[in-house]
């Protein structure tokens, strides 16, 4: 249930900054951001160190390593071009930087979940997520 | 040998976080000193200014810098076969210790940009959740 929860934060963070009209994006997009980084951290500090005491077979450990290596590379792209959106002084370069924003942020939305459902299916206690 | 703890507390009275880098050099942690450390950051929040962005983000990078530097020291102990050094679960509750206090306070960070509107107070908060939760030196797990 918290697992679906956490999928459905992530989704809403990456569909605010389309609503600019209901609420201020960039306060719902730094907010989503943070929360999608505290649920990465947390799957990388309870898997890494099962599959360096080998608790989780290498296999799993190997194919959730190259996840979450693209999951990392994905949130710090996304996390510059929202620095470069918020930052942006006219129209045309904002809307180019949220756009490489929303490129970025949909693929850590793909990753994240592959992450937990993994984690879960190794019966990974992830914070709390089960 | 010097404490962790004394280390934390010229952190807390400098907010200088180059020497905080420096000063953890050499260091060996403790299960006493993990709940020194605890409650010596749970002062830090409890005397934060909300109107204070300059020092939430100063103690932010702290916090950063102590959870990045933690697990190396931790297996440095390990190796050194320190009776004192602390267990593998010690140091994940540690580190994730820290990293909801650093959660909280980029929590604190987003309120006080939502009531100063302050892009640049976004910005620190974004740039603040890169390097904790998938800092840059931090290629893989």
């Amino acid at each position: 249930m918290r697992s679906k929860l956490l999928i459905l934060l992530v989704l809403m963070m990456s569909l605010s900054i389309g609503c600019t009209q209901a609420i201020d994006w960039k306060k719902a997009s730094a907010a989503g951001y943070d929360v999608t980084g505290v649920v990465g951290t947390q799957i990388k500090e309870t898997v890494a160190p099962m599959c360096t005491d080998k608790k989780i077979p290498a296999v799993k450990c190997d194919k959730m390593l190259d996840i979450y290596n693209k999951l990392r590379t994905a949130y710090r792209t996304s996390g510059q071009a929202l620095i470069t959106a918020m930052r942006a002084t006219d129209a045309v370069s904002q809307q180019q930087s949220i756009e490489a924003y929303k490129k970025a942020i949909n693929e850590v939305t793909i990753l994240l979940p592959q992450l937990i459902t993994l984690a879960k299916e190794l019966g990974v206690d992830i914070g709390g997520i089960k | 040998m010097k404490k962790i703890s004394t280390v934390i507390d010229g952190f807390i009275n400098h907010l200088d976080v180059d020497k905080l880098n420096s000063d953890l050099e050499g260091i060996v942690i403790t299960d006493e000193d993990s709940k020194d450390i605890l409650s010596s950051l749970s002062a830090i929040l409890s005397s934060i200014s909300t109107d204070d962005i300059t020092k939430i983000i100063a103690i932010l990078g702290g916090l950063i810098t102590l959870a990045s530097k933690l697990k190396v020291l931790f297996s440095k102990s390990k190796d050194l076969g320190s009776t004192r050094a602390m267990s593998a679960e010690d140091t994940i509750a540690l580190t994730n210790g820290l990293l909801t206090l650093a959660l909280k306070l980029t929590s604190t960070l987003s309120s006080v940009a939502a009531q100063a509107g302050d892009t640049e107070a976004y910005i620190a908060q974004i740039k603040a959740s890169m390097d904790t939760y998938f800092p840059e030196w931090q290629k893989t797990w």
